[in-house]
């Protein structure tokens, strides 16, 4: 369950430019996060905490559950954000490149169960990410804006087709399962497309019920379930 | 002096790669290097070895393993003009795993065993040893990979320049120029695996500890093709641009 008022308490974050990230696979993720399935989470771009949001509702909901949010400028919101959270001693920040960030975790021997990658969106960044990530035994990635290469939205720009190429390839092997969600839908942004994969089918088969249940949800409902008001 | 040449049963090609002290590794000034590079430094290769003139190709590992799996089509060796369909392409989307099978497989077969030949992958050191083929330069044939020097994603060139060709698939083996060792393919195509592991500290099982790829492939950018670009795989999974090329070793050696 999100906190009551959880539109208002994150107003800040989720109002946010054209590009961001949309409510419902803010929610989605924060679905996914406090299903007790992963014990660390790694958000890589955070920007001004779209998604950041999810983590740290997710964090509160969850005991076990550990944040890690990375990004080359942490914005004042999303620091505020984490500070605020009743689980920031689960949350920390890491402001530095993706890859430094990777290399620290690794130092630090922190496996990370799940990452958002939605930082660059250059594939040999992202294929880099991945390949960092491997050695951190993540098992589960979730993908934003999968669909850079083949809608109007991004003017169908090669130069950002990082999510659309790891989500190929990934999807190439047996052994990896995916959900997808790029339905445009009018006054949202989700045709930009969020994606899970992952080699647990378990998770799969979970992040299939809870994509189906919030792309399903008609926009006036879902800006109901997260308390939004009319103004807000 | 061409090197010398060993054909094995299957046909497969091999190049004898001269054993000696080699460089592998980016400098910290190449461009576009990338983290996952090795730190350029010499290493000793100490005895010459076999390496396959190209990666095994869909036609070799039909014969071994019996069956080969592809992203692009069940068609196997079909003619209707598609490249892709070639008995000739690599085989891909094949595991670290699988690989090393195929390895074992062709290491038993009695004729093979009769010649006194067994197989095996490469080490990333042998890989780039034998991709670099002396040159020091980001890909074995300068600084810089022309679409039409080997099979990548030739919208993003290595140096800044109108974008080249993509085929968006696998195209069959020595269709570009060799390198020094008269090794094809030693850049795209198909990701190569090496025996290596990644990381040695990942936070993985052993098992499933993610292994070495070297030469990028079909999908990849220039950059990830040069001589020292690594990626990292999961020794159970093969994607639609990995591959793999064998090192053969005789025990009269």
């Amino acid at each position: 369950m999100l906190s009551p008022g959880f539109y208002q308490r994150y107003q800040r974050s989720l109002i946010e430019p054209d590009w961001a990230i949309d409510l419902r696979h803010i929610l989605i993720i924060y679905d996914l996060l406090s299903s007790g399935m992963f014990r660390h989470a790694l958000e890589i771009g955070a920007h001004y905490g779209a998604s950041t949001c999810a983590f740290v509702e997710a964090a509160e909901h969850s005991s076990d559950l550990r944040v890690t949010v990375c990004d080359s400028t942490i914005t004042s919101v999303v620091r505020e954000l984490v500070q605020r959270s009743a689980a920031a001693p689960r949350c920390q920040l890491l402001e530095c490149d993706s890859f430094e960030a990777l290399q620290q975790l690794r130092e630090r021997r922190m496996p990370v169960d799940v990452a958002l990658l939605d930082g660059s969106h250059v594939f040999y960044r992202n294929a880099t990410e991945a390949a960092l990530l491997r050695c951190l035994g993540t098992r589960t990635l979730l993908l934003h804006d999968i669909c850079t290469t083949s809608h109007d939205r991004y003017g169908r720009n090669h130069e950002f087709d990082g999510p659309t190429k790891l989500l190929e390839r990934l999807q190439s092997a047996s052994g990896w399962f995916a959900v997808e969600d790029s339905k445009l839908r009018d006054g949202e942004r989700t045709e930009g497309g969020f994606a899970l994969v992952t080699r647990n089918r378990e998770i799969w088969e979970r992040a299939v019920e809870v994509f189906s249940a919030w792309t399903s949800l008609p926009k006036a409902d879902l800006r109901r379930a997260t308390g939004a008001t009319d103004q807000g | 002096m061409p090197l010398p040449c060993l054909v094995n049963t299957l046909g497969m090609r091999f190049r004898l790669v001269p054993a000696g002290l080699t460089r592998i590794g980016s400098p910290l000034d190449e461009h576009k290097r990338s983290v996952t590079d090795l730190d350029r430094r010499s290493e000793m290769i100490a005895r010459p070895f076999w390496m396959a003139e190209t990666p095994t190709t869909r036609r070799e590992y039909l014969a071994v393993i019996g069956e080969c799996p592809s992203h692009f089509t069940e068609d196997f060796g079909g003619h209707s003009g598609d490249t892709c369909l070639s008995s000739e392409c690599p085989v891909e989307s094949v595991s670290w795993n699988k690989a090393n099978e195929f390895c074992e497989r062709l290491s038993r077969v009695p004729a093979e065993r009769q010649a006194g030949r067994r197989y095996r992958l490469p080490s990333e050191v042998e890989w780039e040893h034998a991709c670099r083929a002396g040159a020091e330069t980001a890909f074995s044939i300068g600084t810089d990979l022309p679409s039409d020097c080997a099979n990548f994603d030739g919208t993003f060139p290595y140096i800044d320049g109108p974008p080249g060709t993509y085929l968006q698939r696998t195209s069959p083996v020595r269709s570009y120029c060799p390198n020094a060792f008269h090794l094809f393919d030693v850049h795209g195509n198909v990701w190569e695996w090496c025996a290596d592991l990644f990381c040695p500290d990942a936070l993985t099982s052993a098992a499933a500890a993610p292994r070495v790829l070297r030469g990028g492939g079909w999908h990849s950018y220039a950059r990830t093709c040069r001589c020292s670009a690594r990626d990292a795989g999961e020794p159970d999974i093969g994607y639609f641009d990995q591959g793999f090329r064998i090192v053969c070793v005789l025990e009269a050696d």
